[in-house]
């Protein structure tokens, strides 16, 4: 009954953007936040607009899961863009009660909904398209001289990884402590909250149990197999960057350059 | 009581592309008081078949009767708590679903689930515990169910199940994993609840010595298909068919398979080991005979 459940939300695909280095994509995705926290002027919203709608394109990707990535921030979405709108001081358009909109409010709305939308939307094509495993690797990368000042890069890249891997384990584990249970008269799914945190028990303390367990075993065999932490540690799938990686490393920095451009010299408005 | 699989099938991830076909097509009857054993390679659909039969796992196909009651419709599905009590099911390596504090207090787990009171389900959870050979100690049933020995936790483990007065119990691979002496004895007191209390059991398993020593009928699954269902003797009298499979026969079978190829007039199966030897010692006399005939022919030379 668990079973289904698909983990991190990687779309395998051959397409231009799944073929990118992990570290092109990440630090692209760093940028681009950056860049669309520092724009002014629609001129400049509407080139990133234009580049993630690109590069979901470029993705293959369908726009449905661009407003899947949204729904589990659209609480958070709405509540900014109201915030926005009814405190932002400035020329009243309408007024409702003791509520106010104004101009600038409007503007405010719009600009924050839109940052935040295309913060969420652009991250999620970077996990859409880079398998979990891929991703960590990057990051370890990325996170490489950080270790000079005591950043355990390769630890942090090495739990990441060992949590994903072990992540179906578990779930198929918990599904046969769940049926054992259920085959002694357990019952999860009905009773009141405190009821069923209660039942969870049966389930919790095995699945930890086991966890420790498998934890156990795989040190033990890490440690037989000679593994000594990053030092000196090289890779099965080494990261290289190709062509398509300066092509899009081209882009990304055309791209910030004109917004800033425009930020300190065209933006006039908003 | 009785339990009947009518047409039953089962397919997981129907209209995915991972859609494998896990059983198909099974049709059979398992009456009271057998000792039923389900042998089959790796992924023939035992487990499956062992879901669907205590209801953890509702069929895509056809139903199961138990005691004439279809326990795969929605109406029946809702409400499965008599079922735990007529079927039991021990998983392969149970000790992993222990949790409680005390052994006893995990034993009782099963019982106070079936809605009896906490004096009835200790009753009960004692009982089990000497039913497993676990009785006569009382220390142990106070003791944390994480601080015993594998086997003992193996056996506090089916106690559990046993607790709830299951009238079939069923068990996968109830000795996997433990040491000869902890195996036989498990299969032991398996046997003796089988005898005494008249207990019908499912065994499934991949010890071919065990099934053929221990059941009176031997169900064969290959692909989620049923490919024999006989009594021991009769299934293993099929070697190279079982071989072909991944599976094997038992010893005694391989002494009279070899012994057949050397000449000698036995069985293609006999049953344990004391029926085998009296089968070999049949065939001796036989085989002395023919040997004297062939030295007469090498004398004449």
């Amino acid at each position: 009954m668990l079973k289904g459940i698909t983990l991190g939300q990687y779309l395998a695909g051959e397409s231009p953007v799944h073929r990118l280095d992990p570290r092109t994509k990440i630090l692209t995705v760093l940028i681009y936040m950056v860049a669309i926290f520092s724009a002014r002027g629609w001129p400049s919203y509407l080139m990133l607009g234009l580049f993630a709608a690109l590069a979901f394109a470029a993705a293959r990707i369908s726009p449905r899961y661009m407003l899947r990535a949204l729904k589990p921030v659209i609480f958070i979405l709405v509540f900014t863009v109201l915030i926005n709108m009814f405190v932002t001081r400035g020329e009243v358009l309408y007024r409702i009660w003791r509520l106010t909109i104004t101009r600038e409010g409007l503007v405010m709305a719009a600009t924050m909904g839109f940052r935040l939308s295309m913060l969420v939307i652009t991250a999620s094509l970077l996990t859409l398209t880079t398998p979990p495993i891929a991703l960590t690797d990057g990051l370890e990368y990325l996170l490489g001289p950080g270790k000079r000042i005591g950043v355990p890069a390769h630890e942090l890249a090495l739990m990441l990884t060992i949590a994903l891997r072990f992540i179906p384990t578990l779930i198929d584990e918990a599904d046969k402590i769940m049926k054992a249970q259920m085959a002694r008269g357990a019952d999860f799914t009905s009773g009141g909250l405190v009821q069923r945190a209660r039942a969870l028990l049966p389930l919790l303390v095995p699945l930890f149990v086991s966890a420790f367990r498998r934890a156990d075993d795989l040190a033990t065999a890490m440690e037989a197999r000679c593994y000594h932490g990053g030092e000196g540690r090289t890779r099965l799938r080494g990261l290289r960057l190709g062509t398509l990686d300066y092509v899009a490393g081209t882009v990304v920095l055309a791209l910030v350059a004109a917004v800033f451009y425009l930020r300190f010299t065209g933006g006039a408005t908003a | 009581m009785a339990i009947e699989l009518v047409d039953l099938g089962h397919t997981y991830g129907i209209g995915t592309p991972h859609e494998v076909q896990a059983l198909a097509g099974l049709n059979l009857t398992i009456s009271e008081g057998e000792f039923l054993g389900i042998i089959g390679p790796t992924g023939s659909g035992k487990s499956t078949l062992a879901q669907c039969l205590i209801g953890l796992l509702k069929p895509t196909a056809g139903s199961v009767l138990v005691d004439g009651r279809d326990i795969t419709t929605p109406a029946a599905r809702r409400n499965l708590k008599w079922l735990r009590q007529k079927i039991g099911m021990v998983f392969q390596f149970p000790e992993h679903q222990l949790f409680e504090e005390t052994v006893l207090a995990d034993v009782a787990f099963g019982p106070r689930n079936l809605g009896l009171t906490p004096e009835e389900a200790a009753a009960r959870a004692r009982a089990a515990l000497s039913a497993v050979g676990l009785g006569g100690d009382d220390e142990i049933a106070t003791r944390s169910p994480f601080a015993l020995s594998g086997g003992q936790m193996r056996r506090v483990a089916i106690a559990g199940v046993l607790a709830m007065e299951p009238e079939v119990l069923l068990l996968d691979e109830p000795a996997a994993g433990l040491d000869p002496q902890g195996r036989a004895e498990i299969l032991d007191q398996i046997t003796q609840l089988h005898r005494t209390r008249g207990l019908t059991v499912i065994l499934v398993s991949h010890n071919m010595e065990e099934v053929a020593r221990l059941t009176n009928r031997l169900l064969v699954l290959a692909e989620g298909r049923l490919l024999m269902d006989a009594p021991p003797v009769e299934v293993f009298a099929h070697g190279a068919q079982l071989r072909a499979l991944g599976l094997d026969v038992p010893l005694t079978v391989q002494v009279l398979e070899q012994l057949r190829e050397l000449g000698w007039q036995v069985p293609l199966s006999a049953g344990d080991e004391v029926e085998t030897a009296a089968a070999i010692a049949a065939a001796l006399p036989l085989r002395r005979a023919a040997l004297r005939r062939d030295d007469g022919g090498a004398a004449g030379c």
